[in-house]
């Protein structure tokens, strides 16, 4: 009995936790903010030349949805017109010519609602009457 | 500059344009020059170079630059003869050597000037860019309007 409720316990912690989607209407729109890049090599050979950042499904690790490109800077304003349907989270990637950095902390999961599908299988009842 | 490993070094410089024929005038220019160390292009098989830069000569009569290298201070191995208009040239600096560079102009007398204090550039070793690290603390706010 111990060691069931020992394993509950330990199922319970590693369980990921997932963060609760936020919804976007079609007025809203997100703003993206980064540190500045601070250079560890000596000669700032690491320096970034801009950065990349990315829409990517929550669920899928990888599964890129959209890109976004910038010199360097250190925020990015997205409308909703910008933004993909769907769910997606937000990562930031500094690149240069060596390449371009693993995936910064990831943020959301966002949704922006897409519109509702034809409705099928209305039916009309005539009720009383003639 | 995108397409290359490159790294930038400035190195201090003095032409001096000699014309000892036209009233033993001397004219000096003090000049930077720029070496840019190049790696090879990406996807490329080329051999890596030097990029060098001078402020140009201001005399009427200057007809061009003899761009001169080697590996030892005053041997010079190879050399470029540039046209007057030339303000840079990209030389060649085999991996894995040091080369010195100096460039002295000539006049259309065909009149050479002294050369130039060289520059030294260890072409082994050509810095390369390394790739960024992750970034932390990526913030999203929603703004909401309407």
């Amino acid at each position: 009995m111990r060691q069931l409720l020992l394993a509950a316990i330990m199922l319970v912690v590693a369980t990921p936790a997932f963060a609760q989607l936020t919804k976007l209407g079609p007025n809203d729109s997100l703003n993206v903010t980064w540190p500045a890049y601070v250079a560890q090599d000596p000669d700032g050979l690491d320096t970034p030349d801009g950065y990349r950042v990315k829409a990517v499904k929550p669920t899928q690790t990888g599964v890129i949805v959209q890109t976004w490109t910038t010199g360097i800077v250190t925020s990015l304003a997205l409308t909703s017109a910008q933004l993909p349907s769907g769910t997606f989270s937000i990562t930031v990637h500094p690149f240069n010519v060596a390449g371009e950095a693993a995936a910064s902390n990831v943020t959301g999961p966002f949704g922006k609602a897409a519109i509702p599908r034809v409705q099928t299988g209305v039916a009309a009842t005539k009720v009383g009457g003639q | 500059m995108s397409s290359h490993g490159g790294k930038l070094v400035w190195h201090r410089a003095r032409f001096c344009l000699d014309a000892p024929v036209r009233l033993l005038r001397v004219a000096c220019l003090s000049s930077l020059i720029l070496v840019q160390a190049l790696g090879t292009p990406l996807g490329a098989q080329s051999a890596p170079t030097v990029r060098l830069f001078w402020d140009a000569n201001t005399e009427v009569d200057l007809a061009g630059y003899v761009l001169v290298w080697g590996v030892v201070s005053g041997v010079y191995l190879g050399s470029s003869t540039l046209g007057p208009t030339e303000v840079s040239y990209e030389a060649p600096c085999p991996s894995g050597t040091t080369y010195v560079y100096a460039i002295r102009a000539f006049n259309t007398a065909g009149l050479h000037s002294a050369y130039s204090n060289e520059v030294r550039v260890t072409c082994g070793g050509l810095p390369v860019r390394v790739v960024p690290r992750a970034l932390g603390n990526v913030v999203v706010v929603v703004v909401r309007r309407g």
